[in-house]
């Protein structure tokens, strides 16, 4: 199973710092207003990747961000104790449920031992990608899940925040000893657009038919597109959009070239790209 | 700049558990477990259990046993050093009394003969809050029926009426000035303290108020609403309670609550709320009850006389007290449905349908399979967009789970991801209401002379081809009019394939208009009759044999073309 992941993250027009934060393989990414990253590998081992959003205060927030990304993603969080990744679906799922209370109760021992950073939390929305191809979205909190389906941008994800406010009604951490209840969606990853993780700096900033106008468009950059469209919104928050859809394997393109449209983009665009 | 998002589980809906100390163990209840929760902030019930007591009372009491476990708190049977055995009640929040334990008011309006005797004032132990309550042996009204399997004679439930009503009376205040309304009334909340002779008493005060000298308090639609009067979506009186009641007989009397489906389960709050503001409490099936026919007709009055929506002439104590003396006094409402003859039968046989309604934004809520495969006919692009991403499985699983259609939409999971939320509405559309027009990319599909007409007009390319290749025709057979769409869409594929093979072994180009036209021309013969077919081939073979295609001729392929069909 091959994949593209295309990142772009932004602390938005209002806030200072940025307290959103991407995970992917233990590693957690961030930066006031840092250029698209793309890459494309090969999935494995069942692989998350996650967009978390801090709450908390500016320290805080950033920190507790961070530590959940880099705990979901932990690469050898769906291996097993022989060494073999795991590929039972029902495993990948409770293992998914263990490693987010885990995010959430480490969170808090953090919050409890600095004071500083005490009620610290973040949201999360993420999906794990097994080499077959299949993909579980979960979330905590209000960041989202979007996906195309057939002329229509669809919400995959859940959103745990109460009706016409902003309160969470649960999260990572948050200074509160919960039992998380994450909601999951299961089902093949699918091709361009794929799907689209992102924070509320999105949501909140734009117009959902805008959003979905983008999405459906083909041939653009779409997370750079819809980051612009937040802070021309106003950008009055953090904004996060992660894309991350199943692409074909490379023997079996047509161009078969070294320069693929992602390699292009990073030579480009990035300069850089994730570890391959 | 943006509100600074904030987590307060706490006041939210879904209140998220605590682990208080070990894991959760498997529960134990005394009560029937399809008793619909008490909703005390409107949210969404979450399954709550402590395992051990606090340490102040771990010293005093011992653990035996949970005797019920609800969203507000668990109880718990438990001894004394001296064996006494006591009903420990542990809270999951701080509780709120209507009355200071001990006061006057609460000797007055909670007296033994009326409530649950607490045995010492409320108490917090490290944090916890917990009351210690008289042991009532028999449990809770409603697993005290499911024991005996239902009211047994009719005297019992006369007795069983007889021992809530005097209970409601002298909570209430004996129709003293000083008024009190329980606010959650139900068979979960009554005790039955002692068997014979039948000694029943309310419990849980955790939603009671005191109304003073006021004659209702706004509410703000708390408590069991399978047991709510109507009024209290708004406002709290004391009529509210003896609502609750003619719906406490009504179980009694039937052996399942009003809004409790045959499987135990409970209709959902939202429709039980419009049931209740819309229609009176259909009596019907009393008639199917263990009720003896010589008693229907009194027992009819009494639920019509507590079931009647307008509180100001609902029946209260005195009309119970002169039901009881063998009178009949009036009834502000028909009763019976017939008598009604505005509106059907409602209850738990006319809501069958569905137990919880199904939602296209922006259209409206639907109880009926069919009336929602109507409404998804009038508009198909709501319910594409309803029916994208995780629509379609919530759909398969209120159409399944709770309209109970009986079909398993298995084309759904063949067909996979090959078909979008736009081939998913002509589907439903034809199983849920297959009188409705079909539409599919805004054309009408739902004949074969639609079929044909698409098929013999302009445009509508894109829409045929999708057809085509998404093998929708076959998979909405449903109705008069489609039962040969199986058969014509397995001829059209037939012939278009046959049609792109031939064209293929004789090295004619296909390309991707000239397979758009075979696919037009192969639903027009597929779905036409013989004579159709015949004067079709007629025009087009008069055609190529016309002068006008004579330059064709200078194409190799149209040639042999002509040629085989022997022009």
């Amino acid at each position: 199973m091959r994949i593209r992941v295309s990142a772009i993250t932004h602390r938005g027009l209002e806030r200072s710092g940025n307290e959103d934060c991407i995970g992917w393989n233990g590693w957690s990414m961030r930066g006031p207003q840092p250029g698209l990253l793309v890459s494309e590998f090969e999935i494995t081992a069942p692989t998350a990747i996650v967009v978390c959003d801090g709450m908390g205060g500016h320290e805080g927030g950033e920190e507790a961000s961070r530590l959940a990304c880099e705990i979901i993603t932990d690469p050898e969080a769906f291996t097993g104790v022989d060494g073999v990744a795991v590929l039972d679906r029902g495993a990948v799922l409770d293992q998914l449920g263990t490693m987010l209370q885990n995010a959430s109760d480490a969170i808090n021992d953090v919050g409890d031992a600095r004071p500083e950073l005490a009620g610290m939390g973040c949201t999360v929305v993420g999906v794990v990608i097994d080499p077959a191809g299949h993909s579980v979205v979960f979330n905590v909190g209000d960041s989202r899940c979007y996906q195309v389906d057939g002329r229509y941008l669809t919400q995959l994800s859940v959103d745990h925040r109460q009706a016409g406010s902003n309160v969470l009604q649960q999260a990572l951490g948050g200074g509160k000893r919960l039992i998380l209840e994450p909601d999951f969606f299961e089902s093949p990853l699918p091709q361009s657009p794929g799907l689209l993780l992102c924070t509320d700096g999105l949501d909140d900033y734009s117009d959902p038919h805008d959003v979905e106008r983008l999405a459906l468009a083909t041939g653009t950059d779409l997370v750079t597109e819809l980051r612009n469209l937040a802070l021309a919104g106003g950008g009055g928050d953090n904004v996060t959009v992660v894309q991350i859809e199943a692409v074909a394997p490379l023997d079996h393109r047509a161009d078969t070239a070294p320069t693929s449209d992602a390699n292009e983009i990073n030579a480009n665009k990035v300069g850089t790209a994730w570890p391959m | 700049m943006a509100d600074v998002t904030r987590l307060d589980p706490i006041d939210g809906p879904r209140a998220p558990k605590i682990n208080y100390t070990r894991p959760p163990s498997p529960r134990t209840r005394l009560d029937n477990s399809s008793a619909p929760p008490t909703n005390l902030d409107g949210g969404t019930p979450t399954a709550y259990l402590r395992e051990r007591l606090p340490p102040g009372l771990d010293a005093r009491f011992t653990m035996v046993r949970p005797l019920g476990d609800g969203t507000e708190a668990s109880v718990w049977l438990c001894t004394d050093e001296k064996g006494n055995e006591v009903a420990v009640k542990l809270y999951r929040h701080e509780p709120k009394y209507a009355l200071e334990f001990g006061s006057e008011k609460y000797r007055t309006h909670f007296p033994s003969e009326v409530a649950v005797q607490l045995l010492e004032a409320p108490g917090v132990d490290h944090g916890v809050h917990y009351e210690l309550m008289e042991l009532c042996r028999f449990g809770t009204l409603e697993s005290y029926l499911a024991d005996r399997g239902g009211f047994g004679t009719n005297k019992h439930a006369v007795e069983i009426l007889t021992q809530i009503a005097d209970a409601i009376h002298g909570m209430q205040g004996a129709g003293g000035a000083n008024r009190l309304v329980h606010g959650d009334i139900k068979p979960k909340n009554i005790l039955v303290r002692t068997d014979i002779p039948l000694d029943l008493v309310l419990a849980d005060f955790g939603l009671t108020v005191d109304l003073g000298d006021r004659s209702r308090l706004t509410n703000l639609g708390l408590g069991t609403i399978a047991f709510n009067a109507p009024e209290l979506m708004r406002y709290k009186t004391t009529a509210a309670d003896w609502w609750s009641l003619g719906m406490v007989m009504y179980q009694v009397l039937l052996g399942r609550g009003y809004f409790q489906l045959d499987n135990g389960s409970w209709i959902d709050n939202r429709t039980i709320e419009s049931h209740l503001l819309s229609r009176d409490v259909s009596l019907s099936e009393l008639d199917d009850s263990k009720v003896r026919p010589e008693h229907l007709k009194r027992w009819r009055m009494l639920l019509a006389g507590l079931l009647t929506r307008d509180p100001d002439v609902r029946w209260g104590m005195n009309e119970v007290k002169s039901w009881l003396d063998n009178k009949s006094p009036k009834v502000h409402r028909p009763l019976d449905d017939a008598a009604r003859g505005d509106e059907p039968a409602v209850g738990p046989s006319a809501v069958h349908q569905a137990s919880t309604s199904y939602a296209l934004p922006g259209v409206g809520e639907f109880f009926d399979a069919a009336k929602l495969g109507a409404a998804m006919s009038s508009n198909p692009e709501v319910a594409a967009r309803s029916l994208a991403g995780k629509g379609r499985q919530r759909l398969i699983d209120w159409l399944t789970g709770s309209a109970r259609t009986g079909e398993t939409y298995s084309e759904v999971t063949s067909h996979g991801s090959k078909w979008g939320p736009d081939e998913l509405v002509p589907y439903f559309v034809a199983r849920l209401a297959p009188a409705a027009d079909v539409i599919y990319q805004s054309c009408n599909i739902s004949t074969p002379s639609r079929l044909r007409k698409l098929a013999d007009s302009n445009g509508n390319d894109d829409a045929i081809e999708k057809l085509y290749d998404h093998d929708l025709l076959g998979c909405i057979n449903s109705g008069k009019s489609r039962t040969s769409y199986k058969m014509i869409d397995a001829n059209w594929h037939d012939i278009a394939e046959q049609a792109i093979t031939l064209a293929q072994a004789k090295n004619i180009p296909i390309e991707s208009s000239a397979r758009s036209h075979i696919i037009r021309q192969s639903l027009l013969l597929a779905a036409s009759d013989e004579t159709v077919v015949d004067e079709f081939v007629r025009q087009v073979r008069s055609r190529i044999d016309g002068p006008q295609f004579e330059f064709a001729s200078e194409t190799p392929w149209f040639a042999r073309l002509r040629s085989e069909a022997q022009l």
